[in-house]
Formats: structure tokens, C-alpha cells, sequence
């Protein structure tokens, strides 16, 4: 019931229990995914003054057409690939600001000279807008997994009498898309200061004629933005959290005051970090780092092995540094944060078609680790931003200047890969297993994903927490279905990172993070139980727990239905007070059956139900990995 | 008084624009950095960082001009340092290492290593050390004693207010505040006359209101309250004018107090912070939320706000200021994550040189004389 080896099952439960639930998987035909013939692109990098990037979606991998990029007092509008060019600018760090029809605006910095510079900007999707009359005082939220994010605003607090005002709330979960945060997370000047960020969400509030509004000079507003349920353990209620607000004229973090982490005010129940804004735009949580380190890398092609020189190397939570002639770069990570990831990437011209099959055509190479490295010398992640002494290491440590992190990088292709993957944890003398079901095809007008067909030839690789990792097989040529196929245990309560080389040519071009959720069992009530109503709080054990693991925040969705009456619960406790979902009262008398899921995930609450959103990012790579909970059989109890 | 905004359009770099610049030592607290870096006026070069302790905020200086206090917020302490060797000479806590937890349980870390005997939370408490990074009550206004002998220090998390005795560093009297409604935290302190004015404010964020609570200078017993904004950041004395100037953070007004609860407000821009008595019965305040700075003319009952930026890239967030010993120019720490020190000349408000800081600096304090 549990082990799923097939996508059928996944549809299955997905239909049973979780109505909104939807999870949609298109097969036909194989056409393969290809790999191409790649080589070091050392005659791409061209051009003073010159920023070749590319606009992506963060939430799909999609690459965003029409977006309009501006920075260094030039503009430009991305292709249908897009990829943009912003060209004769002075030298120095140029700020880039990106806004599509359907995004927050984007925000990044790139480092313009001799060689042409690389950059990627992720947009994430804006929150459905909601109107606000400005005259009234109002609590507008945006629901996900984590919790309610929420905009509080007093009557007439905003700087217009605009009664047709549209507040959209992009909420941005850290732990899953921090590549989508403008700018560094970094405090500058002769000691720089590494921040960590905890949760995070852009504001924007258009007036009738789309104009962005703000507050009154006299007044400012409340948010609340919720604490991701990996971190909660590590900011509990009470806890004072720097915040942050966007600046895009100085392309920092700045207005930094201090919030604190409460219950929210929308739902009464998922811990909040609230704090005041005076400026609409991003807004964030992020303290300081405790324990940082040097971290050396590698960056090489993945076909021939040859360095990469001016290559942007991202280390998340991170500095970013750009790679020598060695391919070599030196960064500073932030340890202890879910979800660390190095990636390294640069663009260029492809002189003589030999990389993309068109002479002149733009390129780029592309790869992710996804990897907490293990080992190094913990430093300060506040300080200057050269490497301290060389620190002794074992040989076997990742990361050292005598081990680097080697990130393997690929041409990326005019192809968009779709995952769709799921994990079952192993129990009862079962290892557990993990399915992943890939497509390819070309990009539509949207940049989406058109005309899906298996993609075959991917190399898929599933890797725990403490390094130990398995190769994922394609169960039959051409069928795009990939699978574990030997003894590879699937703790619950543990987290797995799925890394998808999508063409197989030795780049890892996107990836997810999931935890293994355990079985589940129901503690009150018992099957033939009869519980009073007014005292009737449901609860239930999950084995995933045993591996005290702070990440482990599945979401459970328990439902009891009676013949006239019905209780639905959906989030991250294991209990909760069973109340009727008619009257919000106990529930009436009579017979009810109970059922119980659990899945780890990523959500967007949408109405009256759940949809299910894409966790597994890259660039060209996008999809939704999911594990599922063992689910008890429904049990049937009366209530008096 | 009417306000009024324009922008800086004289930025000269250099001698040639900048007034005579007296030989003044400028210390900057650093509070992302746990240190305190000190400049010489004539080149803005950094002469000395001095680490001293987690989250260094208010800075004062002795009236002798011989030592130096920054209230370490992280590290419930107070740093001592040596104005003429910029050494740090001592720090001691100003509340004591507690021996049990608010529940009741037992610091056993604080009994084995005999944590009593520190004289700061930051021996253990620090990168890569013990947890939190950050401990105690969090120390925040300061205000020492006409005579330098004695220093106040509010406390945000315990509401107390301690008396340290600066000969020997032991703490000689502590007062607790009882909240007003719900403002509990003793953010600021100021002398006015014989009353000690302290700012309380809720915990942030909150729209509740703030309260003015005066303190009887001898005994520290409570005189009375004077409501004020939800987020009142800074305190200033007006002694010619017998009131407190109070900046309120929450909203884009300054507001003058007297002991029977009148309330003169002022414009100034979103987000005032610190503030500073310059010369002819003006003020400076620093709009942290506006990137501006607003000069408070009681004589012409006028203020104007000026923006702080150079080719369009706003100087982010100041947040306090000092005056330089010949009262001519005006020192700003801007404290965005990219922080600077601005030179104000007074004269003409224009910013004539700047040199960048540590990003999340916080108050800055100016010594007469140059570095021997």
C-alpha cells in the first residue's frame, strides 16, 4: 500500500485522499533525451562590459520569455529562450532588476569587465492578487505549507485613496527556493557577515492604473510570514529575528529591524515571524550565521574535464565568487542550513557551432551540487571574505583546497525535463524505494513544457544526508522510468536529495530535497472506539520521528466523515481538536470513519484545498518529488 | 513647523569641499561585527578595531573625554576602552549571570565553569561557542552620571534599570520598571534637570503605545508617566526648552515632552532614530526608514529634510550621529548592509566626505585630539 513502484499508485492515492490534490503525468512516445557534444567554452566568454544571462521561472524551470532586464543604464528584453544581453557597460558590479507579467520582480548583481559576465534570474510566480479598499483596515494572507503569510494594514495607511487597490503576497520558503531572493544575503564593509535566511515574501500593492503604491510617510504595516516547519525547532516562539527589506537602488538588504517569532494571527496556530515594513518590496527574516566555512571548488566540463575559467560559482546560503583560469573558486557557506547547494555556471557565444549545432548561437553550461559537506574547519561567517589559514584536513574531506568540490557543467539544452518522483520510506523488512518519472520536450510560448515524450538516458541519482548515494535505472529502454533497483534502505525521517543529470552528460541540471515520511498510525481513536465530542482530540504516531530529524515536518491530512457531519485537519502537528467543519462546533452524535495521509512536500493552499508545487529546480529541470506515509487502514469509532 | 525635503546636490570629496576638519577620534560601534573601529578625522583611515563583545550599540564617552562605554546588547555587558591607547581596558556585565533558567531549571553550564566569575557573556558565549549566541538582558541605553562615576543602563529584556558604579565596576542599585500597558522595554535614557526620562516601548512590532516614564534622579523611584508613539527610539534633553525630545521610530515626527504630558511634535521623515543638539538651538535626526537626515530649527520653527546619497544610490538607513569638536560638521553612521560615515558640514548640509564601514554599524561617538 505504501511502497509505490508505479505512477498509477501515486494517482491512486492521489485521487482517494487528497481531492485538490492533483498530480498530472503525460506518457507517449520516447524520444530521448540526448546528450550533447560538449566542450570547454573557452572562446565564449567575450565582450567589456557584457552580461549574458537568462531569465527562469523558479517554481517550473521554465525559462521566461518577454521579461525586461535593466541594469548599468542598459535594458534589454529576454528572448523566447530567456536569455538576455546587456552589453557596454562600465566596469564593476552592475545591479540587474527583472519584472515579467506574472512575477515578483527579480533582482541580481553580476560582475561586469574583460570577459563577458554570466548570470541566472530566478522569478518566482506572484500570489493571486486580492483587493483591498485603502480606506479599511485589512489582514490579506497567502496560505502554503508553512503557514499564512500575512500583510496587516491600518485604515488609510497607504499613500492613496485608491478604493481598487490589488496586494499580491509572493511568499518565497528559504529552505526550498533561495536562489529566488534578490541580491547577496550578505552585510558588506571591511567585515562582511554572512545571513542566513529564514522565511521571506515580496509585497506589491497596485493601485486602478497599475502604479506600485506604498505606505504614508507617518505609517508603516505588519506582516507575518511563517517560520518553514524544518526550521521551527531553531527559531522557537519568542525568538528575535533580524529582518530585512530589499533595496534595489542599492541592491542590499537594508531597514533592518528586529521581528519576533509568535503565532499567527490568521490561523492561530503556525509560528510567524512578525515585524513591521515602511517599504513594500521583499521582506525577510535572516540572522546572522553561526558556523561557516572555506570552501574551495572546482568547476569543469563535464564532457572533457577541462577547467572552467569565469564561471560564477553560487554557494546557498552563500558568498558567490567567479572561478580563475584553474576552473578554481574560493566561497564562504553558511553550515547547518537545510538544503546547502553549490552551483556554477557561464554563458557565452558559441563561435563555431560545436557546442549547440549554430554558429554564433548563446550558451550555457549549468551544473548544481546539492550537497552538506561534511568536515571542514568551522570559521567565523563573520570577517573578511579571503580564505583564513589553510586549515588542516583529512585527506577525504570535501571542499579543502586539496579536495575541491569539483561541479560538473553541461550545455544547456533547448529542452525542458519534467520529474514527476516519488520516495517511499522502507518499513517492515522493506528497504523502501524511490521512482522517478521523467519527460522532455520543447519549450512552448510560455517557456513551459509542450509535447511531453519520455526522456531516456538521464542519470538520476538518489543521495541520504550523510553522503551515501544510489543510482536510479531506467526500467526499460525508452520509458523514461527510472527506479532503485537494489537494496538501498529508505530511512523515515531522513532526507533525500534526488539529483537529475537530464541528458546525461555529466551535469547534475536540477534537483530536490525530500524527507522519507514513516508509517502512520492512530492513537485516539482506536478502531470501535466511542469518544465524547466535546473533548475529542484526534492524534496519531508517524515512525518518521525515531530519526529526530528537525526537518521532518511531513503534512497530514486527516479526515472523519460521518453521515451528517465531518472534521478535516491538514498540517504539521499530529493532533488536533476535532471540530466540525459545518459548525466549527463538536461534532454531532453518530458513526464516523477516520482516514489518515501523510506526504512531504511542497503546497500552496488554493481555495478550499491543497495543490501540490513544483520542488525540484535547476535549469531546464523542473518537477515534484514527493514522499508518501504509510497510511492506516480507515478506522470506524462512534462519538457521543 | 513646516517641513520641507530636498535633496543633496553639493558632494565634494576631499579637502577642498570639506570644512577644516579638527584633529577628532571617531568610534563607530559595530554591531554586526562585535567590535569598534576607530578613525582618524584627517583621514578617515581605521587607526584600530577593538573587539568587544557581541552587538556593540549606544557608545558615551566620560566628561573627561578619557574613556569610552558601548553597551554590548549580545553580550550583557558594558565595554570600557582607553580613549588615549584605543585599548579595550575592561568590560563588565551589567546584570548578573544568572544561576537558573525562567522555568526554574538550572544553568548547569553556568555552575561548572563558574560562569559568575566572567565579567562578560562573551567569554563563552560567541561564534562557535555556547548557546544562544546572543544572552541575557540585553543592555541597550546608557547615561552616565554628570561626574562620570556612575552609569545608567536600561535593560530591553528585563526592564531594569541598573546603576553601575565605575570605579569598581559592581552594580550598585537595580530598578525595575513596571510596564506601562504594554510597554515594558527601556530603550533610552535622558537627564532633564533632576529626573531621569526613560523611553519605553512594547515589544516590536506593535501598535500599542509607548510611555515616557520619569525617574526621580537620586532615587530612581518613579515620578509618573507621559504617553508617547509605539516605538520611541531616542531620547534627547531640550534643557532650554525644559522637555525631552522623543524621536518616534513608528511614524515620521519628533515629538517635544514636558513633565505635565504636552506634546509638540515636528516633522521629520519616515523612520526617526537618533538624535543630535547642534549648535543655535537646532537638532539633527537621523530617518533611518528615508536614507535622510532632517535638521530641527526651534529658533525659525522650521525643519528641513535632506537626502542622503550620491549618484542616486541613497547612503542607507543612519541611524545616530556625533558632532565634531569644533561643532562644524556632523559625523553619520549610515548603517545598511553596505554602512558608511558620512561628514555633514552644518553650514551648508552637505555631505563633504564619506568613507565606508562596517555594514550594521549603529552610534558613533567623537574624542578631541589626534592620535599620539
Amino acid at each position: 500500500m505504501k511502497h509505490l513502484h508505479a505512477v498509477e499508485d501515486v494517482m491512486t492515492i492521489s485521487r482517494a485522499c487528497i481531492a485538490s490534490l492533483t498530480l498530472c503525468c503525460s506518457l507517449g512516445a520516447c524520444s530521448g533525451g540526448g546528450s550533447s557534444s560538449n566542450q570547454a567554452p573557452d572562446a565564449g566568454a567575450s565582450g567589456r562590459g557584457t552580461v549574458n544571462g537568462m531569465v527562469t521561472d523558479i517554481g517550473t524551470g521554465a525559462r521566461v520569455p518577454n521579461a525586461s532586464v535593466s541594469g548599468g543604464g542598459q535594458s534589454a528584453i529576454s528572448d523566447s529562450r530567456g536569455e538576455f544581453t546587456l552589453s557596454g557597460l562600465a566596469a564593476g558590479t552592475v545591479t540587474i532588476s527583472v519584472t515579467a507579467t506574472g512575477y515578483a520582480p527579480g533582482y541580481a548583481t553580476a560582475r561586469a569587465g574583460d570577459q563577458a559576465a554570466p548570470v541566472i534570474v530566478s522569478l518566482k510566480q506572484q500570489g493571486t492578487p486580492q483587493t483591498y479598499d485603502a480606506t479599511t483596515a485589512a489582514t490579506l494572507s497567502e496560505r502554503t505549507e508553512a503557514g499564512p503569510y500575512a500583510l496587516i494594514l491600518q485604515p488609510s495607511s497607504l499613500d492613496t485613496t485608491d478604493t481598487h487597490l490589488r496586494v499580491s503576497i509572493t511568499p518565497l520558503d528559504p529552505t526550498k527556493e533561495k536562489k529566488a531572493l534578490p541580491g547577496n544575503l550578505v552585510t558588506g564593509g571591511s567585515s562582511p557577515s554572512l545571513l542566513l535566511p529564514v522565511t521571506f515574501a515580496e509585497f506589491t500593492i497596485l493601485d486602478s492604473a497599475g502604479k506600485r503604491v506604498q505606505l504614508k510617510a507617518s505609517a508603516s504595516a505588519l506582516v507575518e510570514l511563517p517560520i518553514p516547519p524544518s526550521l521551527r525547532a531553531s527559531y522557537p516562539l519568542g525568538t528575535k529575528i533580524h529582518c530585512y527589506a530589499y533595496d534595489s537602488t542599492t541592491a542590499a538588504w537594508e531597514d533592518f529591524v528586529e521581528g519576533t517569532v509568535q503565532i499567527s494571527s490568521v490561523d492561530g496556530t503556525s509560528p510567524v515571524l512578525s515585524a513591521s515594513v515602511r517599504h513594500f518590496s521583499w521582506y525577510g527574516g535572516a540572522p546572522q550565521g553561526q558556523d561557516c566555512a572555506d570552501v574551495y571548488v572546482n568547476v569543469v566540463s563535464a564532457v572533457d574535464g577541462k577547467p572552467l575559467g569565469n564561471a560564477r560559482v553560487e554557494a546557498t546560503p552563500g558568498t558567490t565568487a567567479y572561478t580563475d583560469a584553474d576552473g578554481s573558486a574560493h566561497v564562504i557557506a553558511a553550515l547547518g542550513s537545510p538544503g546547502s547547494s553549490y552551483t556554477a555556471y557561464q554563458t557565452g557565444f558559441d563561435v563555431d557551432g560545436s557546442l549547440t549545432g549554430i554558429k554564433g548561437a548563446k550558451y550555457i553550461e549549468f551544473g548544481v551540487v546539492d550537497e552538506d559537506l561534511v568536515g571542514l574547519v568551522k570559521r567565523s561567517c563573520t570577517g573578511t571574505a579571503a580564505p583564513l589559514a589553510p586549515a588542516t584536513h583529512t585527506a577525504a574531506v570535501i571542499g579543502t583546497q586539496g579536495n575541491p568540490l569539483v561541479i560538473k557543467v553541461g550545455v544547456l539544452k533547448d529542452v525542458i525535463y519534467e520529474a514527476i518522483a516519488t520516495l517511499a520510506a522502507g518499513s517492515g523488512g522493506s528497504s523502501g524505494s524511490a521512482v522517478v518519472i521523467l519527460t522532455a520536450g520543447p519549450p512552448g510560448p510560455d517557456g513551459k513544457l509542450a509535447n511531453p515524450q519520455p526522456a531516456s538516458g538521464a542519470k538520476i541519482t538518489l543521495t541520504d544526508s550523510s553522503g551515501q548515494s544510489i543510482p536510479l535505472a531506467e526500467t526499460g529502454a525508452g520509458s523514461g522510468f527510472y527506479a532503485t533497483t537494489s537494496a538501498f534502505t529508505i530511512t523515515p525521517g531522513k532526507s533525500y536529495t534526488l539529483s537529475i543529470d537530464a541528458d546525461g552528460n555529466g551535469s547534475i541540471d536540477g534537483s530536490g530535497t525530500i524527507v522519507g515520511v514513516g508509517d502512520l498510525a492512530w492513537i485516539n481513536p482506536t478502531n470501535g472506539a466511542n469518544v465524547a465530542a466535546d473533548t475529542f482530540q484526534a492524534s496519531w504516531s508517524d515512525t518518521g520521528t525515531a530519526a529526530a530529524n528537525p526537518a521532518y515536518a511531513p503534512v497530514y491530512i486527516a479526515t472523519v466523515q460521518g453521515s451528517s457531519d465531518l472534521a478535516f485537519y491538514l498540517g504539521t502537528d499530529r493532533q488536533f481538536p476535532v471540530l466540525s467543519a459545518l459548525s466549527n462546533a463538536p461534532l454531532t452524535a453518530g458513526t464516523y470513519t477516520a482516514t489518515l495521509l501523510a506526504f512531504s512536500g511542497v503546497y500552496a493552499q488554493v481555495g478550499g484545498g491543497v495543490r501540490i508545487a513544483r520542488n525540484i529546480t535547476g535549469a531546464g529541470v523542473t518537477g515534484t518529488l514527493l514522499s508518501l506515509g504509510g497510511a492506516p487502514e480507515p478506522i470506524t469509532f462512534a462519538v457521543h | 513647523m513646516a517641513g520641507a525635503v530636498r535633496h543633496l546636490l553639493a558632494f565634494g570629496l576631499g579637502a577642498a569641499c570639506a570644512a577644516s576638519v579638527p584633529p577628532d577620534r571617531i568610534f563607530v560601534s559595530h554591531a554586526g561585527s562585535a567590535s569598534i573601529s576607530v578613525l582618524d578625522s584627517s583621514s578617515l583611515s581605521v587607526r584600530e578595531r577593538i573587539e568587544v563583545g557581541l552587538l556593540p550599540h549606544n557608545l558615551v564617552v566620560s566628561p573627561d573625554h578619557r574613556t569610552l562605554y558601548a553597551a554590548l546588547v549580545g553580550s550583557q555587558a558594558v565595554a570600557e576602552i582607553d580613549v588615549a591607547s584605543a585599548r579595550l581596558r575592561r568590560t563588565f556585565l551589567t546584570a548578573p549571570v544568572p544561576a537558573m533558567r525562567a522555568d526554574g531549571s538550572v544553568i548547569q553550564a553556568h555552575r561548572d565553569q563558574n560562569a559568575f566569575a566572567h565579567a562578560t557573556c562573551y567569554d563563552c558565549h560567541r561564534d562557535g561557542g555556547a548557546s544562544p549566541k546572543y544572552a541575557g538582558d540585553r543592555p541597550f541605553g546608557l547615561l552616565l552620571s554628570p561626574d562620570g562615576r556612575s552609569l545608567l543602563v536600561s535593560h530591553l529584556r528585563s526592564s531594569d534599570v541598573a546603576m553601575v558604579d565605575l570605579e569598581t565596576a559592581a552594580i550598585e542599585r537595580v530598578v525595575h520598571l513596571e510596564p506601562a500597558g504594554a510597554a515594558s522595554e527601556p530603550v533610552a535614557l535622558a537627564r532633564q534637570g533632576n529626573e531621569i526620562w526613560v523611553a519605553l516601548r512594547p515589544p516590536q512590532p506593535s501598535t500599542q503605545p509607548g510611555a515616557l516614564r520619569r525617574l526621580d534622579e537620586a532615587t530612581l523611584a518613579p515620578l509618573g508617566d507621559v504617553p508617547t508613539g509605539s516605538d520611541p527610539g531616542a531620547l534627547l534633553a531640550l534643557p532650554e526648552h525644559g522637555r525631552v525630545l522623543v524621536s518616534n521610530f513608528e511614524s515620521n515626527t519628533v515629538t517635544e515632552h514636558d513633565a505635565r504630558g504636552a506634546a509638540i511634535p515636528h516633522e521629520a521623515a519616515p523612520g526617526p532614530l537618533g538624535l543630535l543638539a547642534l549648535p543655535e538651538q537646532r537638532v539633527l535626526v537621523l530617518d533611518y526608514y528615508s536614507n535622510a537626515v532632517t535638521f530641527l530649527d526651534f529658533r525659525a520653527a522650521s525643519s528641513s529634510t535632506v537626502a542622503l546619497g550620491h549618484d542616486g544610490v541613497p547612503f542607507a538607513n543612519p541611524t545616530h550621529a556625533a558632532l565634531s569638536s569644533d561643532a562644524r560638521s556632523a559625523w553619520v553612521v549610515t548603517s545598511g548592509t553596505e554602512g558608511h560615515l558620512l561628514q555633514i558640514d552644518l553650514s551648508s548640509a552637505a555631505i563633504v566626505r564619506d568613507v565606508s564601514i562596517d555594514g550594521l554599524s549603529f552610534d558613533v561617538a567623537v574624542v578631541p585630539g589626534a592620535f599620539r
